[in-house]
This record gives structure tokens, C-alpha cells and sequence, in this order.
């Protein structure tokens, strides 16, 4: 007997796939119209011919520069963000010290405290550490990352067997080993989900570099796009031009991660 | 021990992330810690200081004009090379919070600070600019236009700015379309037709009608509200934190409403799109037109509209619109050189006329104006011929600057102008809106913005 199949949750998820994929078609198709001729009766749904002029407006605007600046802050705030909160999450699951409730709870205080406030202090001490003037402020912030930390705590407890770590002990496995031989290689998928959303959100992130920043070169992408508008004229075009270009990074990111991404998700947020 | 590394390492992240923040945000809202409030007295050592004698001095700006900042900052080095810049573009929409983040962090603040009409009655409040009346400046306001003077004094009286360049404004036409509803293009005919807002409503209803609608006077009331009666008639409304709110703006919303309700305003309303993409359209005739805006509105979104522009007065007088303050940080260390650069570029030096010929900039200042044969007068400014070779600063001179008053500008007139914008998006919503409920509406938002405040 053969069951009938059901194109209907196929259709339902085209359906959706389309609705979720037409903003992101927008940015590029408005990235190749001269900016006032986008609006010309409602948005545009096909290509139109002004890329090349929108894509020498946003190279004459030092982008490559900020796309690098970008890069290096994206990619090495993943790196040290991954590792910092491995170890940090590594330390509160497994060990048992002094103060690590007291820890753990200020941990999940810092997670509730709105960046706005705690921006000055971390520029002071920047400043303090003779960092501004260069790009390590805006790695550094990723560093210190509770959500990270909070994450991979949560990840780490209810992933790694305790028992597995015992035999390693056992078997005179360093304590560093336990953690780089057997623990890494069960919490890849949080590894993976905190560093795509850390690139994510450095990639992204406006306010810490435009008050960290103070100098032309050191602008990253969001900072640059920026600039691309005067105060009395917003040129779209090249702002989305720039855009369709700057989450490339983003799209490939997320299109190698994905699987590991949703699966360190659903782990992290269903198991108790 | 070795059990101990991980823990260890887990204090040492901690200790740090109370100063660090999560950086996900990008709000732009100016929600950082207040900048110190005392008010600033004059330096008596700025004149001490040694401007251009040889010493390497570096002057920290921020602007959001890239072209003039790089061309001015370049001419003034030709005459002073032991003075360098450091230069940063930054949007006004952001400038605050960054100033602010500067300096309660203690950390790079520009030498010469730009004020926006945005956010200037902020800055004028934070006590962080000099007093340019005082030593070692000297400025004399008597050599300033009234508006000029005016929109550059703070909470104290004192004079914290010079003008970037002057925002008097009249209206800028389309000249097809002035031929087209009005029957002519002529500056001073159309300055005839509408000498008054009742006669210019009267005329509104003609383009509505002879269009068929496609075309309208003005492209919408944020534009006719804020960019422009708001400007028009200044009173010294708000003392302290009592503000007469009623005497200031009822007159200007029974204007709007009866503008509104008449149907004679387009759609478009400020910042956005639609605005940008009608003055190529020619959907609206009139445009609000201080001398900025011929480069950054009419010029930037309108390329290929040179020649088909004219400029003439608005009815019942000039008014100001925008504008920039050109102002010294009362704690740069550099004080003598930064007035010189501003002097150089904005009052009296060469580069006031390098700035007039390559960007149409016009100072505030009156003496270059008052010889008949002056550059301004003589030689073509930068959008004279986009205006169809109207002269300009004539125009804005002696027709345009002589009628205008410019409003103080404070703390609190800078959270009014926010509560206005809230106004007009719900008149743009809704036509039937009264100039009665309007002010209501204007009441509460003020009230909800400035508690403290007694508002008539």
C-alpha cells in the first residue's frame, strides 16, 4: 500500500519562502536604481541599469577599507568571543570552585544590563589601555560576552557527559586536553551558533564604532553606509548597493553553519 | 592547580564584562551619560596659545560635508602648514551622541563643533562652547545679520557661534511650471502674486484645479509647517521652563489646517523619497530655498533640472531654515588656531570667498555684502545658473536677509521642534485635523517631553 504524498506543507513553506526572501531581493534590485527613481510608483521588482554608478559612489567612499576593517573585527571577535565563552562556560558547568554561584548569577546580571549604560565605562577603559585610535575596542567587547558564556554554560551542562571527562582523567589527560580532546568536539553546534551570531552582530553593529571611532579609516561598514546620505539626501540606491554587498559575508556565513546552527539552537534552548 | 585555570580565567572575563556592552544595538537614540553642565568661561590663555608660529598644532573636526570640509581644511593649509587636520565624517542625525559619548568619556573632542539646528539648542545648553563676544575673540554681533545673531546665541546671552553659512530663505520654483499655473517665471511677478498666505492659499487652489490635481503648490504640510512658517515669525516664547506655546504656534496651525483642509499641499512630506523624486517630477511648484538648499535639495535631486529653477520670497516676509553653528570647544587646547580656521573659512578670511565660489556658502557676516561691487554681488555663485542665472546673493541679500529674524535657540525649543514633528505627521494622517486640536496635540507632546515645564 503506498501512502499519497501531500504537496501542501511544500507549497505552504514556498509560500513562505518567497515572502521571507522578497525584502532580501529588494536590497539588490534597489542597489541598481539611480536613488529618486526608486520610488517611482511603488518599489521596483526587476534590475534596473545604475548599479556601475551606485557601486563607484560606494567605492569612492572608501569601502573596501571599511569592508576589510569589518572583516577583521567580525572574524577576530568570533574567534576570541568562542573561545573566552568556551572556557567561561566550561569553568561554570564542570568545575566546582568558590563563588561560582555568586558567578553565575552575575553572569546572567550583566545579560540584563542595556549596553548604553555600560558604553562610557568601556571607552574609559579603552582609553585606560591605550586601545582607541585602533580596531581591538570593537573586537574587545565581544570578549567579555555573557550571552556566550551563558550559553555555552547551558550547552556544556547538559552535553558533555561527566563521565566521559572522568575516563579521560583517568586515561592522565591534562585538563586543558579534556577540554580542547573531548569537550570541543561535543559542543560544536554551540560553538558554531555563538560564533555566527558574534559575526553577526559585530557585523552589524553601529553605536560602539561610532562612538569608539575617530578616524575616517577606521570606519567600518555600517559607519560608512552612514555616510552615503547627506542630512538633506538619503541616496537609497547606493546605500542598498552597498548593502546587497555587505551581507554577502553575512549569507555565506549563515549558508555553512546552518545546519549546526539550527541544532545548537533547538539544544540550547529544549534541554533542561 | 591545573583544574584551577579554567576558573581562573572565568574571573577574569567576568571582571571585565560589566565594563563591556553587548553591541547589538544600533538605535541611535541619545541615551548616553550627560556631558559635564557647567557653562564655560572665556580662556584667557586661548590668546596665549601659538596659533601658527611654527608649532605643529592639530585641529579635530567633525562634519557631514565631506567636499567642503576636504577643500577648506586643504586652501587654509596652503597658508598655515604647521597646522593639520584630523577629520571625521559624521551625520548630525549622530553627532550628538557622539559628542556626548566624547566627552563624558574623556576621550578626542573636536576643536571646532557644528551645531545643527537638530540638536543646537542641546549643545548651546551643555556649557561646553566659548563665548565668541569675549577674549580672545572678540566678535562684534553688530557686524552680524540680526537672524545670524540670534540663531547664535545661548541660554545666557552669550555668542557661541557664527553662521556655516546663512539660512534666510525664500521659496525656489520650478520655472515650467510657474510659466505653466502662474504665467510667469519672472522672481518679482511671482513674489507679487503672492504677498500674503491668503493670496498664496488663493493661488494654491488654482494649480490644484488647473492640474487636475497631479500638481500642487507645496509637496506637504511637514514641509510647509517645519521647514517653513516655523521659521517665519521668532518670539521670545519660552523663559525658564514657562512656555507659551499658544502665542507662538496657534497662528501658524490655523495656517496649516486652512491649508490642509484646502487641499492644497501634497503628499510629500520632508525626508523622504517621495519629497526627493517630486522636485524632478514637478508634482509640487514651490520649495522652501535657504542658500544650502540649492546644492543639497534642488541641485542633488534634480540633476538634470539646471536652468529650470528660480528663487523668490515667501509671502509675508523671509524666514530661516536649518543652518549650522560654527562653534569653539571651551576645552580644546588649540583655541587660537581653531578661531583662525574659522575665521578664515566662515567671517572674514580668503576663504570665505574660495567657500562662496565653490560651494555658494555666504557668510554671516554683513561687510563683504555691503559694497555694491563685491564678489558676492559680481561674481556667479555656484548655483546661479542652475537658478536660470538668477543672482543669488542678491537676491538673498538684499531682498530676503533684510526681513528675516531667527529664533533663539534652547534646550527646550530643540525638544518643542521634536514634539512639532509629531504634530505634522498626524496632520499629514489625518486633514481634518483643527489648528485647535493641533495645538492640543502640541500641549501634550511638549508636556510628555518636558515635564517641569508650565505650558500656556
Amino acid at each position: 500500500m503506498t501512502q499519497k504524498r501531500s504537496w501542501a506543507p511544500y507549497i505552504g513553506l514556498a509560500i513562505i519562502t518567497v515572502i521571507m526572501f522578497i525584502p532580501l531581493y529588494t536590497v539588490f534590485v534597489m542597489g541598481t536604481y539611480y536613488s529618486e527613481h526608486i520610488f517611482r510608483g511603488g518599489l521596483p521588482l526587476w534590475f534596473s541599469n545604475y548599479f556601475l554608478e551606485n557601486l563607484k559612489v560606494v567605492l569612492g567612499n572608501n569601502f573596501i577599507q571599511a569592508y576589510l576593517n569589518s572583516l577583521f573585527v567580525s572574524v577576530a571577535s568570533v574567534l576570541l568571543s568562542v573561545t573566552a565563552s568556551a572556557l567561561m562556560g566550561f569553568a561554570i558547568a564542570k568545575y566546582n570552585f568558590k563563588l561560582k554561584n555568586f558567578f553565575f548569577v552575575f553572569l546572567m546580571i550583566t545579560m540584563m544590563i542595556p549596553n548604553q549604560i555600560t558604553i562610557i565605562g568601556f571607552v574609559r577603559e579603552m582609553r585606560a589601555f591605550g586601545m582607541l585610535g585602533t580596531l581591538w575596542p570593537l573586537v574587545f567587547v565581544w570578549i567579555a560576552h555573557p550571552f556566550g558564556a551563558f550559553f555555552m554554560t547551558q550547552f556544556i551542562r547538559d552535553s558533555v557527559p561527566t563521565e566521559v571527562m572522568e575516563a579521560a582523567r583517568i586515561d592522565g589527560c591534562s585538563e586543558p586536553g579534556i577540554f580542547f580532546r573531548i569537550v570541543l568536539p561535543f559542543i560544536r553546534p554551540a560553538l558554531l551558533t555563538v560564533a555566527l551570531l558574534v559575526f553577526l552582530w559585530s557585523w552589524n553593529s553601529f553605536m560602539i564604532p561610532l562612538i569608539v571611532i575617530n578616524r575616517q579609516a577606521l570606519y567600518t561598514i555600517p559607519l560608512m553606509v552612514s555616510t552615503l546620505s547627506t542630512m538633506f539626501r538619503t541616496d537609497y540606491g547606493a546605500m542598498m548597493c552597498a548593502l546587497s554587498i555587505s551581507v554577502l559575508p553575512i549569507i555565506l556565513v549563515f549558508c555553512i553553519c546552518s545546519k549546526n546552527f539550527v541544532q545548537g539552537i533547538a539544544n540550547g534552548a529544549v534541554k533542561g | 592547580m591545573r583544574k584551577k585555570i579554567p576558573a581562573l580565567f572565568l574571573m577574569l572575563c567576568l571582571t571585565i564584562m560589566p565594563f563591556a556592552g553587548c553591541g547589538g544595538s544600533s538605535t541611535g537614540q541619545d541615551t548616553t551619560a550627560p556631558a559635564p553642565t557647567t557653562q564655560s568661561q572665556p580662556s584667557e590663555t586661548a590668546a596665549q596659545e601659538a596659533p601658527s608660529g611654527g608649532e605643529e598644532i592639530t585641529l579635530t573636526i567633525w562634519d557631514w560635508d565631506e567636499a567642503h570640509l576636504t577643500h577648506m581644511t586643504s586652501l587654509y593649509r596652503e597658508t598655515n602648514p604647521n597646522v593639520s587636520f584630523e577629520t571625521l565624517i559624521v551625520m548630525p542625525t549622530d553627532f550628538m551622541q557622539k559628542l556626548q559619548s566624547a566627552l563624558a568619556a574623556d576621550m578626542d573632542v573636536p576643536d571646532i563643533i557644528l551645531g545643527e539646528l537638530l540638536y543646537r539648542g542641546r549643545l548651546f545648553e551643555l556649557g561646553i562652547l566659548d563665548d565668541l563676544s569675549q577674549t580672545p575673540y572678540h566678535v562684534n554681533r553688530d557686524e552680524m545679520f540680526d537672524f545670524a545673531v540670534q540663531l547664535q546665541t545661548g541660554p545666557n546671552g552669550e555668542l557661541l557661534g557664527v553662521e556655516q553659512q546663512i539660512c534666510p530663505s525664500g521659496f525656489a520654483y520650478r520655472r515650467d511650471l510657474a510659466r505653466e499655473y502662474l504665467g510667469t517665471d519672472d522672481p518679482d511677478e511671482i513674489a507679487a502674486l503672492i504677498p500674503t498666505w491668503d493670496a498664496f492659499i488663493e493661488q494654491g487652489r488654482n494649480v490644484v484645479q488647473k492640474s487636475g490635481g497631479s500638481v500642487h503648490i507645496f509637496p506637504g504640510i511637514s514641509v510647509m509647517v517645519y521647514e517653513t512658517l516655523k521659521g517665519q515669525k521668532p518670539s521670545s516664547y519660552i523663559e525658564g521652563n514657562k512656555i507659551n506655546l499658544t502665542e507662538r504656534y496657534l497662528p501658524m496651525f490655523e495656517l496649516a489646517a486652512r491649508m490642509n483642509q484646502e487641499n492644497i499641499l501634497g503628499n510629500q512630506e520632508r525626508e523622504t523619497p517621495a519629497l526627493n523624486s517630486g522636485f524632478a517630477d514637478g508634482t509640487f511648484l514651490f520649495f522652501p530655498c535657504p542658500p544650502w538648499a540649492a546644492k543639497w535639495n534642488i541641485a542633488a535631486s534634480d540633476p538634470d533640472g539646471s536652468g529650470n529653477w528660480g528663487l523668490t520670497k515667501a509671502p509675508e516676509g523671509g524666514f530661516t531654515r536649518g543652518g549650522t553653528s560654527v562653534s569653539i570647544y571651551s576645552g580644546s587646547p588649540n583655541k587660537e588656531a581653531a578661531w583662525d580656521y574659522v575665521k578664515f573659512v566662515y567671517c572674514d578670511g580668503d576663504g570665505v570667498k574660495e567657500a562662496f565660489e565653490q560651494f555658494g556658502f555666504m557668510t554671516g557676516f554683513k561687510a563683504p555684502y555691503q559694497d555694491a561691487n563685491s564678489y558676492f554681488f559680481t561674481i556667479p555663485g555656484a548655483f546661479d545658473e542652475f537658478f536660470g542665472g538668477q543672482n543669488l546673493a542678491e537676491y538673498y541679500i538684499n531682498e530676503i536677509s533684510v526681513e528675516t529674524q531667527g529664533q533663539v535657540q534652547t534646550r527646550h525649543e530643540s525638544t518643542i521642534h521634536n514634539a512639532l514633528l509629531a504634530v505634522v505627521a498626524q496632520m499629514a494622517n489625518d486633514k481634518s485635523i483643527t489648528a485647535q486640536q493641533a495645538m492640543e496635540l502640541l500641549k501634550q507632546e511638549t508636556a510628555t517631553m518636558i515635564p517641569e515645564a508650565e505650558i500656556i
